[in-house]
């Protein structure tokens, strides 16, 4: 048994070292060496030309040993926080979880998690655990201030702050960090919150134009045409200040406005009026002049600035019939 | 079958035409090459989990190899990031030389490029990290943004070998 | 792509005040009377915004982040094949990617023309190849004042030098500023502040270059400050500081006097520059300490008030007294009069004081509970250069002055407290930090408690040296804690410490006089991991023979060896391999020095017994006899064991005699 142990040893050293055989068969003398067939060389030796070639063979690189992933040494209870603190790649050897992903033909068991570059491609969001959350925003809270009291509702806030102001930010995966549609700027107004007689009322609305919604009362401004958000910002407030201003201006050639340029039919200043005060102080003296009602007035506006329909022709009809006292 | 039924009337006409013109030859529009792979005779050419799925199963089987807001919706700088796309994934393999066995994986979050891959243990660690000193900081020059390297190695190629065709 | 549409609301007030912010008057403001006295009414108070810097949320978010103990440093790769495993891996590997950082930059620097375009928006200038000057650029006096704003010195000094060829006139101020980046640096190129690594693992060769003079005589500085003319305070303080800082002493006290005759007004800042090399210029204690007192008179004379930098340069002026009791006593009177002064001391200063007071030869002071009690729970901020010195004193005093393991800890929570470890040093003060502190622990605590601080800091934090291993072995043969030694064994091959002789032979030490007891459950896989362990440490002590540091077989740390194989009674391969053992033992006995135990051959023997195998018995009994070893016992055992065939008998009879059978 003992020599043939002396052989094994004896062969591999043979094999490592082919060159120090000779010199090692020596060291093992003390003990006889008996035959051993396995390791009689029965064949030819072989003439090894290229000898140098094979001594100018490639070092063979020698891999460290790899150690265990850290997954083994984490524990139970460890701050997950602390080992995935940010966004990051899947990495097998440190997510202590039996993941895997992959689809696989005939229910076969889908590719573990190593080497598995399909969860290398997800981004995770393992540093978004609840617990990570919750310990940034104790984190961040220091920075908060409560909200102000009274505006709790939107209704109370609005009154108090009437004028909206949106801007957009973008975040792009860019090396810059600009956009150019950051640059857009808009505000919103109701008009009741602005205080205006008749005549700047109607001038503001024509002044202002298309930014006026009429059906929700809503006075919106957007600018885009400076280059920065806070020039833009500052030409919306520009515009708005300067229409409301110019509402109140009148200016001499307002007094011109003839009936072609009205926008739409007054009873007041139209034949109607003419008309009906006629027909109402026929052959009336001049202190008994009576004025038409104004029932009359008003459906008389309705007809001409929304048209006919059945309601106003209707209606019209009423008020002509009382304005005539005619009984049906 | 769509395809077919728009096809009909076109290749209708062009039989008509064919009666009094020459013959008429090009390439075959249907015929979808790129991202397959052959089956070999003797069933040996290694896939990845990733060259295995064709490309039309992108979104279902498999995902992108590149992460980036470019292709949204005005999106900016498409062409441009789809050009560094490739700069980065040609450097990689060429800096790592025979090294990568995976695609290689990138993600742009705000200005920061994460690039991730599975790389070969063939290499001692030492030179591992000069490289990914060099790349980081290389790409980082080009880019201008800072570029970080996720790798994940392993001990053998066959480690990311999903089948065998 | 994300999109953030930010809603942002002015309020009534805001849009009155822009509204009626027009030169007329005599508009009405667009908040009636009667909403507006019901606004002051419910009057609302909005809270004004909380000021931070651009970079205060990302810390806060920061320092939720704990320290994770199964992961290596940021800075390495956070993979089982890249993870720093020794101190030298550590190393090299954070250099090795230093290295490629500064091969890239190389390439950026060398292609420039390739790096010119601009994708960044805002540009980020780090990423964009630097301004080269040579001797043909244009240079002008804007862009000097700008190199010397970014410290590029030897760009500066070139641009310098340029326009004084050229003739063109540099003001004094400029020149001055010159002179102060020069004095600074004493006109050679720092190690750039990008190279974090190097700086970290830039061990003792900064501290050899302190020892001599290393200011340039004649250099450029010293040209500069005759340029100017007439001279200023900042020019004298300037050159005084810079000679003061590469220790040329005596010119810089000789230019000290002459600007005191010449009733040149100077700052504190120069006289602290002084004092710290008082020490160079006085021989004694007493003459020393006369200077300093002479150079704080003139301090006073002239109204400058001391500040931390005097305080701890005159600390470091006492540290350097022999006498004990002299140093003790100015460094107590000293700092009751800064204390007055209303000078907060720093980490350096307790430095200082810990040198003073806990010095080799003195006897054994306990300033340190008092430092302790004074800064704990504190954080600190850089201060002064010695302020990364404390911690790693701090634990060096706690470990060989008074051997106190509650104030260690302590000393830990300090470090560990806010951002307090910044200030550790070093990779070089870390490592001295951490050492002494296990060493202490070791020595102290008991084995449990022990690995569990061991488990925290090792491998990730601290690699134990070889020496500090010796300690942790110690303690565990101490406490016959042969549970812990597969665990080590194991760290001990990843460390890289087994070819220290001495290392293994306490390994096999510990693991053979603490026969595992099989009756107990917690021990029963012991005899298995302990014969894993030796075969294993075979092994590596076999391979290592090709290697330059080769560990050598001693008969005592085989027989060892063998003892642990053939406890290891379960397993039938473990015989096998301890034959094979044995076997080599037999082979090499001229080149092994010693010999086995007698009681390790004894057990092998048994252990033959047990598997029914006479010849390697006999050729154990053979080997003893050949290297004159008790053999009777031996042959006893053998004769006792077996029942022997004729060839095994007359084997037996030729080595022990015949007389044996017959006792």
């Amino acid at each position: 048994m003992a020599t043939n142990l002396t052989r094994l040893l004896e062969s591999s050293i043979r094999s490592t070292n082919a060159a120090a055989v000779q010199s090692s068969m020596r060291l093992f003398s003390n003990q006889q060496q008996q035959h051993q067939p396995e390791d009689d060389d029965e064949e030819f030796r072989v003439l090894n030309l290229r000898t140098i070639r094979q001594q100018a063979r490639r070092r063979e690189f020698k891999k460290e040993a790899v150690q265990p992933p850290r997954t083994k040494r984490m524990a139970v209870d460890q701050d997950w926080s602390a080992v995935w603190s940010g966004p990051r790649s899947f990495h097998p050897a440190s997510v202590p979880l039996p993941l895997r992903q992959g689809y696989t033909e005939r229910g076969a068991a889908a590719p573990s998690k190593y080497a598995n570059a399909e969860l290398m491609k997800i981004p995770n969001f393992l540093h978004l655990t609840p617990p990570a959350i919750r310990q940034q925003c104790e984190a961040i809270k220091k920075f908060c201030t409560p909200w102000p009291k009274g505006l709790e509702t939107e209704a109370k806030w609005k009154r108090t702050f009437p004028l909206e102001v949106v801007t957009s930010d973008y975040c792009h995966s860019l090396p810059t960090i600009r956009n150019p549609e950051a640059r857009r700027v808009k505000i919103t107004l109701k008009l009741s919150d602005l205080q205006f007689d008749a005549h700047a009322k109607d001038k503001f609305l024509r002044l202002v134009g298309e930014r006026f919604d009429r059906e929700t009362g809503l006075l919106t401004f957007v600018t885009d045409r400076c280059p920065t958000r806070k020039q833009n910002y500052d030409y919306a407030l520009y515009l708005l200040t300067a229409c409301y201003h110019e509402s109140f201006v009148t200016e001499p050639w307002e007094a011109s406005k003839s009936e072609a340029d009205m926008e739409q039919y007054l009873f007041e200043r139209n034949q109607a009026k003419r008309s009906a005060e006629a027909i109402l102080n026929w052959n009336a003296s001049r202190e008994e002049k009576v004025s038409p009602p104004s029932g009359y007035a008003e459906s008389v506006e309705q007809l001409i600035n929304e048209g006919e329909n059945e309601y106003n022709i209707a209606k019209y009809k009423e008020e002509v019939l009382k304005l005539l006292k005619i009984a049906i | 079958m769509n395809f077919l039924k728009k096809v009909l009337p076109i290749a209708e006409t062009q039989l008509n035409m064919a009666n009094k013109s020459a013959l008429h030859t090009s390439a075959v529009c249907c015929r979808v090459q790129s991202g397959r792979y052959r089956i070999t005779t003797k069933r040996d050419r290694p896939l990845t989990y990733e060259m295995a799925n064709p490309p039309h199963f992108i979104g279902h089987r498999k995902t992108w190899n590149s992460w980036n807001t470019s292709t949204l919706k005005d999106g900016l700088r498409p062409s441009q990031t789809a050009i560094e796309d490739v700069f980065i994934r040609k450097f990689i393999t060429g800096t790592w030389h025979a090294l990568v066995c995976s695609e290689i994986i990138i993600k742009r979050q705000h200005n920061t490029i994460r690039i991730a891959a599975i790389i070969r243990q063939a290499i001692s660690p030492r030179k591992m990290y000069f490289l990914i000193g060099y790349t980081e900081e290389l790409l980082s020059y080009w880019m201008q943004c800072p570029v970080t390297l996720e790798f994940q190695t392993v001990a053998d190629k066959k480690d990311v070998v999903f089948k065998y065709i | 792509m994300y999109l953030s549409a930010q809603l942002r609301l002015l309020s009534r007030c805001r849009l009155t005040r822009h509204i009626a912010s027009g030169n007329g008057t005599h508009y009405t403001i667009a908040a009636s009377p009667a909403t507006a006295a019901k606004e002051e009414e419910e009057h609302i108070e909005i809270p004004k915004r909380i000021q931070r810097s651009s970079t205060d949320l990302l810390q806060a978010l920061a320092s939720t982040v704990g320290r994770d103990s199964t992961a290596p440093h940021y800075k390495y790769h956070d993979d089982p094949y890249l993870i720093p495993m020794s101190n030298v891996a550590k190393r090299t590997y954070a250099l090795s990617k230093e290295a490629g950082r500064k091969a890239a930059n190389w390439i950026k620097e060398e292609h420039r023309e390739l790096f010119l375009h601009q994708e960044a928006q805002p540009a980020i200038e780090k990423f964009a190849p630097s301004m080269v000057y040579t001797e043909q650029s244009d240079v002008d006096v804007d862009s000097l004042q700008q190199l010397i704003d970014q410290g590029e010195l030897t760009d500066a000094t070139l641009v310098y030098n340029l326009l004084e060829q050229k003739g063109v006139a540099v003001s004094d101020a400029l020149k001055q500023s010159l002179l102060e980046l020069v004095c600074f640096y004493n006109n050679q190129e720092p190690l750039p502040e990008e190279y974090i690594e190097e700086r970290w693992f830039l061990q003792n060769s900064r501290r050899r270059e302190r020892h001599g003079k290393t200011w340039k005589d004649g250099d450029l500085a010293e040209k500069l400050y005759e340029a100017i003319e007439p001279k200023t305070p900042q020019s004298y303080a300037a050159l005084i500081r810079g000679m003061a800082k590469y220790l040329q002493c005596e010119r810089a006290y000789a230019l000290l006097q002459e600007a005191n005759e010449r009733q040149i007004q100077l700052d504190t800042n120069t006289y602290n520059a002084i004092i710290q090399i008082v020490s160079y210029l006085k021989d004694s204690a007493d003459q020393r300490w006369q200077l300093c007192s002479e150079l704080l008179q003139q301090m006073a004379d002239q109204q400058l008030h001391p500040n931390l930098n005097t305080l701890n340069a005159l600390l470091e002026c006492i540290s350097s007294f022999g006498n004990f009791k002299l140093a003790r006593s100015s460094a107590l009177k000293l700092l009751a009069e800064f204390k007055q002064l209303g000078v907060v001391p720093s980490l350096g200063t307790y430095y200082y004081l810990l040198i003073i007071f806990c010095r080799e030869r003195a006897p054994v002071s306990h300033v340190i509970v008092d430092i302790l009690n004074e800064i704990g729970g504190k954080e600190f901020k850089i201060q002064h250069p010695k302020d990364t010195y404390f911690f790693a004193t701090a634990m060096d005093v706690c470990r060989n002055h008074l051997h106190d393991k509650a104030l260690a800890k302590k000393v830990n929570d300090l470090l560990h407290t806010g951002s307090n470890y910044d200030l550790v040093g070093d990779s070089f003060k870390e490592s001295i930090y951490y050492r002494n502190y296990l060493a202490l622990l070791c020595q102290t605590e008991s084995i449990e408690d022990f690995m569990q601080t061991y488990d925290l800091l090792v491998p990730n934090i601290y690699i134990p040296e070889p020496g500090i291993m010796e300690e942790i072995l110690r303690a565990v043969e101490i406490s016959g804690a042969v549970d812990q030694v597969p665990r080590i064994w194991s760290d001990m091959v990843i460390f890289d410490h087994t070819h220290r002789e001495s290392l293994l032979l306490y390994v096999l030490r510990i693991m053979v006089d603490n026969r595992p007891n099989a009756e107990l459950p917690a021990q029963q896989q012991l005899p298995e991991q302990c014969a894993k362990v030796a075969l294993d440490m075979f092994n590596k002590i076999e391979e290592s023979a090709k290697r330059i540091r080769k560990v050598s077989f001693t008969g005592q740390m085989l027989g060892n060896i063998l003892t642990l194989l053939v406890r290891d009674a379960g397993n039938t391969s473990s015989f096998e391999k301890a034959s094979e053992v044995f076997a080599y033992i037999d082979k090499q006995q001229h080149r092994i020095p010693g010999t086995p135990a007698d009681s390790a051959l004894l057990e092998y023997v048994e252990a033959a017994v047990v598997h029914k195998a006479p010849t390697q018995a006999l050729a154990a009994l053979q080997y003893a006899v050949e290297n004159n070893m008790e053999t009777s016992a031996l042959a006893k055992c053998i004769h006792d064991g077996y029942t022997l065939s004729e060839v095994h008998l007359a084997k037996l009879k030729s080595l022990v005699g015949e007389g044996f059978l017959e006792k």
